[in-house]
């Protein structure tokens, strides 16, 4: 029980993950934002997410119990100050809603995908027209 | 007892397993049952929400922690051998007193199958979209309007 009580006093693993998670996931909608026409960013920027949630619980097995932390930690995505943030802990302590926050997002993403193949089904990849365009698509199922 | 999370990497896995024999023979699936023409007819598409199959699929093995959660059943119940339809969601929750190790262990596993499962959806999309533009390069859209 004493341990229970004393891994409570940081964020879980879990809760690092699902902050990185979003912090990508933010990244993924600006590089969309900025690089409309380039297929490579759409395909692969949704990976993200992944890679800096990863990238941002990767210190969690070595320092999940400890309060001072090295300050080059920081470089992954500040882990010191989220791993003992109340505000954080209280927030994302709870591994069940980082799955529900984290699977919400991803079902996002495979909208995007989704989205994009039916897009590009119809017309191919056209980088200097609006790209997910699905409506001619559904009139199509109408008619098939 | 392993988390939640672990129940639906099984059914999740499954769901993927179901999910691929569907992408692969889709062709004979239509011809020869009316559900898949029916999906057909409502869109051409179909193939591409797969995943809902596999979030399907994968709630099934967390109705028992749906049931205790809405307060129908006890837990204790739940734990009763007719759950095991639940892929074996009695026989893991039992774990939880004897096996530790092997409960962190399957844990682990879940996570790992789950991110895969996550991944493994993803380049299904690429491979998909890429074929689409490479096939579009080669035959564009106002060549077949002509």
């Amino acid at each position: 029980m004493a341990e229970i009580v004393e891994i409570e006093r940081y964020l879980v693993g879990a809760g690092h993950f699902g902050v990185g998670f979003v912090l990508g996931f933010v990244w993924m909608h600006q590089l969309f934002a900025k690089y409309r026409a380039n297929l490579n960013v759409q395909l692969y920027a949704p990976f993200l997410p992944m890679i800096v949630g990863i990238w941002a619980a990767i210190p969690y097995p070595f320092f999940m119990a400890q309060a001072e932390l090295p300050i080059w930690l920081h470089l992954f995505v500040f882990f010191p100050f989220f791993h003992t943030d109340e505000l954080f802990i209280i927030l994302l302590g709870r591994p069940a809603f980082v799955a529900l926050l984290c699977g919400a997002l991803y079902i996002t993403i495979l909208y995007h995908y989704i989205k994009l193949a039916k897009s590009t089904r119809r017309y191919g990849w056209q980088a200097d027209k609006e790209v997910i365009s699905e409506s001619p698509v559904e009139e199509d199922n109408q008619h098939a | 007892m392993p988390d939640k999370h672990f129940y639906f990497s099984i059914g999740a896995s499954l769901g993927t397993a179901v999910s691929y024999y569907i992408i692969i023979a889709r062709a004979k699936l239509q011809e020869k049952h009316a559900l898949f023409r029916k999906l057909r007819h409502k869109s051409r598409h179909w193939v591409l929400y797969f995943p809902v199959l596999i979030f399907l699929v994968g709630l099934w093995g967390l109705i028992p922690d749906l049931i205790h959660a809405s307060g129908l059943l006890d837990k204790e119940v739940t734990r009763g051998p007719l759950f095991n339809i639940f892929f074996f969601h009695s026989l893991f929750e039992q774990l939880e007193d004897s096996n530790q190790v092997l409960d962190r262990y399957l844990n682990w596993t879940g996570s790992i199958v789950l991110f895969l499962i996550s991944l493994i959806s993803m380049l299904f999309y690429i491979k998909i979209i890429k074929r689409n533009v490479r096939r579009r390069r080669k035959k564009p859209l106002d060549s077949q309007l002509d």
